[in-house]
């Protein structure tokens, strides 16, 4: 147990820490990273909470077992997430990686070795286990069961899903890598905030639409459905326990034998040096490859599309889809130049002697990021447009948003280059605010007021107030970026003379 | 080829390089020695163009670097100490980027990278640049500087991280380059290359050169000329003593 504390105390720190960098680095990170990941899935569960709560209260007036219907059905849903993010986590976290690499060096048994990647794979779906937490919870206040054998369900629901998830893990060890693992948990991400506005959407949706459901959410009451046996009947409980029982046992034979196989990634020998000739073809090609390789990007890309298709979805109002995307883009725009800029700090020794003036290096990160950008939102605002009146002022707003979000993320990276290319953590915190706060905020501050001035019903004071709130921005937009572009410039030079 | 006036550099406080001067002609090759943090990676940035001296004069190639920087980093080859590139890109889109950035796309270009591949054993280009050891980023970027047949070399530790036949055929093939024309800037803190390989050699301790010349002069200096490069090293850094000193500490 001891060698397993230690292991989270240091190992784990760099798992969640990663910029390696940062002075403020403290050993007992690890700790810190994970009150600050309960307290940060802590809102959203109690917000769930009261939702299913709610829910609940109303199908269970109606029949106990539509309640447990739906009950089931998030269940369900839930366990999917946690199986595929889990797996992916654990498959790579039992494969031989740079961590393991040099744990696999120190005297610590392999079983210790397994159970500690196994508690940090765990805890790396943290967000999915808060929904299963809440959500059990509410159900059990509003079914009225009992608290021990409430809580006993939920714990071997739990084991069985571990269980069986590390025995699968150890047998597929070595099959994903890093980056499978990190597209995986994205889209996790994405499906738990999808999750999460379902679940509020359901709060609209009436009895009769319900009874409807009924017939869907029939399949998660049959006994095959494995991902919820512990709470489907008491018989598959204790089912759920043996089995649960009888994979941990597998598990535990198969963690002390565990080889923490490498990772193959398949590769095609299949190509052919061709040069281009053309020195900025070559930087943007490389830049774009980059912005495409990197997993994070697809959550970048998706989630303000989703995020606005969702609203306009329940609102049944266009606008909204723009004006949800515009200003989320706009504060993933400097992550994504952040990114891009980075690779060229990690890498400065190399890169400064190539005969290329690093400002040509730097302007690719700004254009490539804003110009994929600018085409997403386009492609929104003319579905958008072709459902309701838009103004097209939207388009130039939005470049100049995008180039300003870009300028920003280039800055502080230039500004305090992390020496790692791991960009799970390329901003602090005080850093992530500043650039919502900046972005966000002017985004809005541009965009929401032309909402007003297409309405014809909109007053004439409101008119006037909105016209002056989006000079205002703009403005606010120009400046920040003329100024962070010139003290931009002026970390650039510095950069050599370090 | 090389040439540098009181080239200097300050850190804050710290003088990391103190008004060196380098002279070295076409075909030679330099060996540059010093112990950990004497300056001299700090000197082949400066060389080299990736970091502005606090004062002196470089000139490469016979052209001024401050006013010819991006013509002189065309025209030399460098291998820096660490083999940092990018992770994202694969071994051949590699070396595709260098093939563009420096505008050279032609058939001896190509041939070339086949023959080095060869000679190197990287069978590996189409691999993840992030899935690469320590070594086979040292050969790759070695490639990219090899492949292009650069007029003048630098290299800082150049062996770091190569198999025994790797480092023996790169010690061979610059010793031809130089041979060729080719001028080579070489640090290293295995003095046998530096010994074997090196025309001249000049040794940096805190940021000032304390010697220079070539092996015989060296040996000429001392007064013993039965002494090898490494008891000269040990004995101008003055570290002979410490050596003694801290191995008799520790065995006890």
């Amino acid at each position: 147990m001891r060698e397993f504390f230690i292991l989270l105390k240091y190992g784990a720190s760099n798992v969640y820490s990663q910029r390696l960098s940062s002075k403020k680095k403290k050993y007992n990170s690890f700790k810190n990273q994970l009150i600050l990941s309960l307290l940060g899935s802590l809102p959203l569960g109690i917000v769930v909470f009261f939702f299913t709560k709610d829910l609940f209260t109303k199908l269970y007036s109606v029949d106990p077992q539509i309640s447990k219907l739906m009950f089931l059905f998030w269940i369900t849903i839930l366990s999917l997430f946690f199986i595929v993010g889990y797996l992916g986590m654990a498959m790579y976290s039992l494969s031989r990686n740079e961590e393991i690499e040099f744990l696999l060096t120190l005297p610590i048994k392999r079983r210790t070795l397994t159970i500690y990647q196994i508690f940090v794979s765990t805890i790396s779906q943290l967000f999915v286990l808060s929904f299963y937490f809440f959500i059990y919870l509410s159900y059990m206040i509003v079914s009225k069961e009992n608290i021990i054998f409430g809580i006993l369900k939920l714990f071997v629901h739990f084991l069985f899903l571990i269980s069986f998830s590390s025995v699968i893990a150890v047998l597929l060890g070595g099959k994903t890598n890093k980056g499978i693992v990190r597209k995986i948990n994205v889209l996790i991400s994405l499906f738990a905030i999808f999750f999460y506005f379902l679940i509020i959407s359901f709060q609209n949706v009436n009895m009769d639409q319900v009874q409807s459901l009924v017939k869907f959410f029939d399949f998660t009451t049959k006994p095959y459905n494995i991902l919820a046996w512990s709470f489907i009947s008491n018989k598959l409980f204790i089912f759920a326990l043996l089995l649960s029982i009888l994979f941990t046992l597998v598990f535990s034979i198969l963690a002390n034998k565990l080889a923490f196989e490498p990772v193959e990634r398949k590769t095609s020998k299949n190509y052919k040096i061709k040069g281009y000739g053309t020195v900025m073809k070559a930087i943007y090609r490389k830049d774009l490859k980059a912005t495409l390789r990197y997993e994070q990007f697809l959550y970048f890309v998706l989630y303000p599309i989703g995020f606005g298709i969702f609203f306009s979805f329940i609102n049944k109002d266009y606008f909204v889809t723009l004006f949800t995307v515009i200003p989320i883009t706009t504060f993933y725009v400097a992550f994504e130049t952040a990114i891009l800029t980075n690779a060229e700090f990690t890498n400065l020794q190399t890169i400064l002697t190539y005969p290329v003036k690093f400002t040509t290096l730097m302007i690719p990160k700004i254009i490539i990021p804003t110009s994929i950008n600018l085409l997403i939102v386009l492609s929104v605002f003319m579905f958008s447009a072709f459902k309701t009146n838009l103004s097209y002022l939207i388009v130039p707003i939005t470049f100049l948003l995008f180039s300003m979000s870009s300028i920003i993320g280039m800055y502080f990276v230039a500004k305090n280059p992390p020496k790692t290319e791991n960009m799970n953590r390329i901003f602090g915190i005080g850093q992530t605010f500043i650039i919502e706060g900046i972005t966000m905020g002017l985004a809005f501050g541009s965009i929401l007021p032309i909402s007003f001035l297409i309405n014809p019903q909109t007053s004439f004071k409101m008119r006037i107030i909105s016209i002056l709130i989006m000079i205002a921005s703009i403005f606010i937009s120009s400046v920040i970026s003329v100024f962070t572009f010139k003290k931009l410039k002026k970390h650039l030079e510095l950069s050599l003379e370090n | 080829m090389i040439k540098a006036k009181n080239l200097t550099k300050k850190f804050k406080d710290v003088i990391a390089v103190d008004h060196i001067n380098i002279d070295v002609p076409q075909g030679q090759i330099f060996g540059f020695l010093g112990p950990n943090g004497a300056g001299k990676t700090t000197t082949i940035r400066m060389l080299t163009g990736t970091l502005k001296p606090t004062d002196g004069e470089v000139e490469i190639l016979g052209l001024n670097l401050k006013k010819h920087e991006i013509e002189i980093k065309r025209r030399i080859g460098v291998v820096p100490d660490e083999p940092r590139i990018y992770s994202h890109l694969k071994g051949f889109e590699y070396l595709e980027f260098v093939m563009d950035i420096y505008r050279i796309n032609n058939k001896e270009t190509l041939s070339k990278i086949e023959d080095l591949c060869n000679a190197f054993g990287v069978n590996y280009l189409e691999k993840m640049i992030s899935d690469m050891s320590h070594g086979m980023k040292q050969k790759l970027i070695l490639i990219s500087v090899l492949m292009r047949k650069p007029e003048v070399v630098f290299l800082d530790e150049p062996t770091v991280g190569l198999d025994a036949k790797s480092a023996k055929i790169l010690k061979e093939l610059l010793k031809n380059y130089a041979k060729q024309g080719t001028t080579i800037f070489l640090t290293t803190h295995i003095l046998e290359i530096a010994e074997y390989m090196c025309d001249v050699i000049a040794i940096i301790n805190n940021g000032k050169i304390i010697t220079q010349g070539t092996m015989e002069e060296l040996k000429k200096q001392t007064g013993d000329e039965n002494k090898t490069l490494e008891d000269l090293f040990l004995k101008l850094t003055a570290q002979e003593e410490d050596i003694k000193h801290i191995v008799e500490s520790l065995s006890r």
